[in-house]
Order: structure tokens, then C-alpha cells, then sequence
């Protein structure tokens, strides 16, 4: 069995720190929809990337979680990108991003009802034929509790997961996050999601502006580590970890420092499991 | 229709059309055989990619900013010497602890281009480069040279045929087809210096795109913090691309090419890289 992987977000103002330490970074993870138009030797330049690392894709745009049909142009530049990268796996969020014809440039949170998880598995389908893979969906982090929901958020990612046959990307962070904005346990949350069937996993930092904030721009916070740890103990499978960070860069160390936490934070998990 | 039969403009169009595809098809056949671009290779050495820019001069030059960086030689105007620091410290890598060594007493900076035994401890990044398919192996480099040759030989033939014929029929105006065939003989000829295979430039290419912000925000490195990612931004862009207000030694140093004979003009490293086409900002480690 292969072992867990725990890598970085790819960001320019990261790339020499990033490409100076691939000896304590196992995985690059690149957002996809950067190079969706991009100009060739841009695209080229990432098979270079993909040669120095591992690469897996991360998409941001396709608005798969919706009634709405997933857009096939965008869906089409994904395959592409595939085709060229042949990445180990790409991903996206269990969010909407347009309705009727407007983007709305933000990763909302729908409806948690029947219809949603209808429509998602079905534009997770189409994104299977499509692309030839199918997507990790990432859980996303939401400062208002989306109105007409039949479900708890736990119970939406499951069935989303074990109707649609995919894999979970679950962003601890925004576990975290949604856990202290909404009072809830995010143990619980752990204990009723498949934690078998989460591959990747999203680290990250927020801030306090009377809610949890999850900005990317800030250090990982201990309980998110702590979950890392509870999900280790309760998946027997490989997890490939990435740490995301948008902004307000520290020094590579630093980053990587956190990358060391989270091996040893997964170490943690794996021994309770064994024991 | 006989070309030599052509008046004198007629021909130099001619000649200069014919010269034109000659070294047009001796640019695709140089490197006919050279290995698939679009195969990615795994390389991330400093020190390698500053030898597939520069060669071993491109290397000594990283090894002594790095050195400096580091606080292991210190600099007084254009030369160094080790420091106290550096005279105490294990250092382990090959080309680093030459470079140690020939700074054991103050001297110039570039007085390293000229030293045999350094450039002897750089030349096994080479093979490896070879290996991948990033630098010409000998036999790609001979037929390189035989095809300029070659083609630097048809246009001197052609020309002289020309001119005997005009010499012949009493015509003395030959000047400008002189003066055209030396310049197509010189561009035939600077045709001869196979530095990179195009796999090489495109893995350049490539780490110039990915690190293209790194060379952006350069002016926010502060000296003595990051040697790693200063040796690779100097690998991948050259010295000159440090920024002059924090490392304002990298250009008093390594002055430009033209300012700077042993650096660039006499050895194989940039004056082959620059000369023959293709170059693509290989120079910038010369200063440029």
C-alpha cells in the first residue's frame, strides 16, 4: 500500500521555496482553471512542474454541486489539462458558482436537499465521461447555512459521495470552520461521513471576525491538525494532504514546518488506529 | 535556366535566397536528431541547471554568490577571499570547497574562469545533462560542425563559380557578392556551436515561466536568508538578475560579458551559448 503524501499548494510566489525542498514536499497541488486559457509554454511549463513532483489538479470554477448541467467548455478545458498532465487525480468543491446565466465568482453552498445531490452526482457523471476521472468533491466552508435544505451537511456529502461514486476532498479546515460557525462537533461530522472514501485532504488557516473566516491567509490552527489526526485514526487508505496558502506568504520554512506537523499529526492517527 | 548566366542583381537575389534556405535547412538538420522538447525531465540541482545555461563557467560564478551568500567569502571591491567563517566551515560539495580553495589568498573574482582545476571539478555535471537529453552528446556536436562546414563550403563554391564567370565575361563588380558571402558564410558557421539540444532550451524555457515571479519579487530577497533560492534564481536567470540592492557584489563581480573577457569571451560555456544561435537569454549569466 502506498504511503500518505503531504504537499503544497503550487502559488507563484511560492515556486523557488517549493522547488528548492521537493526532498519535504510529496505533492503539488495546481489550480486547473489558471491554465485553462493559458499560452502554451505556460502549459509546458507545468509538464516541467509535473516532472520535478507529483501534480494533482484542483478546480475551482465548474460548479458541479448544482441542478444546474455542468458546462461542458469548462469541463472540455479540464479534460484537456488532464490529457496534458495526466495527474493523479483532479478535484473540485461541492459548491455552485452560477445560476441563471450569472457567475457569481464565489463558492456557494446549495441547497442540501435531494435535488442538489441529484444534480451533483449526475454533473459528477458528466464529468467522468468527459474527463476520463472522476473528481475528489471538496467540502466548502459557508458563513450562512444555505436556506432550502431537507439535510444535515453530513448527510448531503454522503449521499453525494456514495451515489456519485466519488471520492471526498475534505477541506479540515472548513470542517473546522463550519463546525464553530454552526456549533456542531466535528468528531460527529467524521463519525457520519464515509472516511474510507476521502483521498486528499485540505489544510489551512482562517481568521476570527465573529465567525471563523477561512481566508488561506493564516497558519494552520491546532484543531485542524487535531482533525487530521481523528480522520488518520478512523481511514486505512493513503491520504495525500495539501496545505493551501493564498496570501500573505511566510518564509518557505515556515510552511514547511506545518508540513511536518501534519506528518506528524497523521503518524499520531495511524499509530491510535493501530493500537 | 543557369544561375550564372544571371546579371550581377539578379544573382545577389538569387545567391541571397539560395543562402537563406541553405541555412535555413542547416538549422533544421543540426538538430534533426535532437531528442523530443516536450519531454519533461526531472532537475532541480542549482548547480546543473547553471552548467546546461552557462557551463562550468556559469557554475563557478553560482558557487561563489552562494558562497558569499552564505557568509563563507567576503568581498572587497571586484575580489574575494575566504572568511574566517568560511575557513572554519565543513564544506563538503566539490566545486563549493574548490572555489574555497582558490580564494585562500584575496583574489579576483573572475580569476576562477582561468583556473584549469576548477573547471575540471565542474565537468561531471555534464555527462548527466547528456544523459538526459538536455546538452549534445560529441557526435551531435561533429555533425553539427560538419553540416556548417558544409554549408559554409556550397555558398564559397557558388560565390566562386559566380565570380569567375563575371571575370570570365569581363565584369568586375563583384564587391557585393563578396561582402554577401562573407556574411552567409558567418551566420553558416556561427551555425557550427551546438550548445543546447532543444529539449535544453525548452527545460529552460519552462524554469523561467515557473520562476518568472520569483525573478519579479527578487528585490524583496534579503541577503544571507535564503541562499537556496538565490542559487536557484541565479541558475535559472543568472547573476545579473539578483537584485543589485541587495547583492550589489553579484554585478561588481561578474561584470558584463563585454567588460569581461574570461568570463564569457574565452571559455566554451557562454561564448558558444551566445554565438550560436538559439541562445534564447543564455547570457544572462554572463551579466547581461
Amino acid at each position: 500500500m502506498s504511503r500518505d503524501r503531504v504537499g503544497l499548494s503550487w502559488r507563484p510566489q511560492l515556486a523557488a521555496g517549493i522547488l528548492t525542498n521537493l526532498d519535504r514536499i510529496d505533492v503539488v497541488e495546481v489550480i486547473a482553471d489558471d491554465y485553462f486559457d493559458a499560452p502554451r509554454s505556460k502549459t509546458a511549463a507545468l509538464r516541467t512542474l509535473s516532472a520535478q513532483a507529483p501534480v494533482v489538479l484542483h478546480g475551482i470554477t465548474q460548479g458541479l454541486a448544482s441542478t444546474v448541467a455542468a458546462d461542458p467548455k469548462r469541463l472540455s478545458k479540464m479534460a484537456r489539462l488532464v490529457e496534458t498532465l495526466r495527474p493523479a487525480s483532479w478535484s473540485e468543491h461541492l459548491a455552485f458558482v452560477r445560476g441563471g446565466g450569472v457567475e457569481i465568482g464565489h463558492l456557494a453552498a446549495p441547497p442540501r436537499n435531494g435535488a442538489t445531490v441529484d444534480g451533483c452526482c449526475a454533473n459528477i457523471d458528466t464529468a467522468r465521461r468527459m474527463i476520463g476521472m472522476t473528481p475528489a468533491m471538496e467540502n466548502i466552508a459557508t458563513l450562512i447555512d444555505p436556506p432550502g435544505g431537507t439535510l444535515s451537511e453530513s448527510s448531503w456529502i454522503s449521499q453525494i459521495v456514495l451515489n456519485s461514486g466519488c471520492d471526498l476532498l475534505l477541506d479540515l479546515h472548513n470542517l473546522h470552520a463550519n463546525a464553530v460557525n454552526f456549533g456542531y462537533d466535528p468528531n460527529e461530522f467524521l463519525d457520519r461521513i464515509p472516511c474510507s472514501r476521502v483521498s486528499t485532504v485540505h489544510l489551512a488557516g482562517g481568521r476570527w471576525i465573529g465567525r471563523v473566516l477561512d481566508d488561506h491567509l493564516h497558519d494552520v490552527p491546532d484543531p485542524v491538525y487535531d482533525l487530521l489526526g481523528e480522520l488518520a485514526a478512523r481511514a486505512s487508505q493513503p491520504l495525500t494532504v495539501i496545505l493551501e496558502r493564498d496570501g500573505a506568504y511566510p518564509r518557505i520554512e515556515h510552511l514547511l514546518a506545518q508540513l511536518d506537523r501534519a506528518r506528524a499529526a497523521l503518524a499520531a492517527g495511524r499509530h491510535r488506529r493501530a493500537a | 535556366m543557369n544561375p550564372f548566366d544571371l546579371y550581377g542583381p539578379q544573382f545577389l537575389v538569387f545567391y541571397l535566397v539560395f543562402g537563406v534556405a541553405l541555412l535555413a535547412g542547416l538549422a533544421y538538420l543540426r538538430r534533426s536528431n535532437d531528442p523530443d522538447p516536450s519531454t519533461p525531465v526531472h532537475l532541480t540541482d542549482p548547480y546543473q541547471i547553471a552548467y546546461l545555461r552557462g557551463g562550468a563557467n556559469e557554475v563557478m560564478r553560482l558557487a561563489t554568490i552562494g558562497l558569499i551568500d552564505r557568509g563563507l567569502l567576503k568581498v572587497n571591491g571586484t575580489k574575494v577571499q575566504v572568511s574566517d567563517q568560511g575557513r572554519a566551515a565543513p564544506v563538503t560539495h566539490p566545486v563549493e570547497r574548490a572555489i574555497l580553495e582558490s580564494f585562500r589568498t584575496e583574489s579576483q573574482a573572475t580569476s576562477v574562469f582561468s583556473n584549469a582545476a576548477l573547471k575540471k571539478v565542474c565537468e561531471p555535471y555534464r555527462p548527466p545533462l547528456v544523459d538526459l537529453g538536455l546538452l549534445p552528446d560529441d557526435a551531435a556536436k561533429r555533425r553539427a560542425l560538419v553540416y556548417a562546414l558544409c554549408a559554409a563550403g556550397i555558398l564559397l563554391a557558388v560565390a566562386a563559380i559566380k565570380i569567375e564567370v563575371a571575370l570570365a565575361r569581363g565584369r568586375s563588380n563583384i564587391q557585393f557578392l563578396i561582402i554577401l558571402t562573407i556574411l552567409l558564410v558567418i551566420f553558416a558557421l556561427s551555425m557550427a556551436a551546438l550548445r543546447r539540444t532543444r529539449r535544453g532550451d525548452a527545460f529552460l524555457k519552462d524554469m523561467r515561466t515557473l520562476l518568472g515571479s520569483l525573478k519579479d519579487r527578487s528585490s524583496a530577497f534579503v541577503p544571507r536568508s535564503n541562499t537556496d533560492e538565490v542559487l536557484l534564481l541565479s541558475a535559472v536567470f543568472g547573476v545579473a538578475a539578483l537584485p543589485a540592492g541587495a547583492y550589489p557584489y553579484a554585478r561588481a563581480l561578474f561584470p558584463k560579458a563585454g567588460a569581461d573577457g574570461s568570463s564569457c569571451g574565452s571559455a566554451s560555456s557562454c561564448g558558444s551559448s551566445c554565438g550560436g544561435g538559439g541562445c534564447g537569454g543564455g547570457c544572462g549569466g554572463c551579466g547581461s
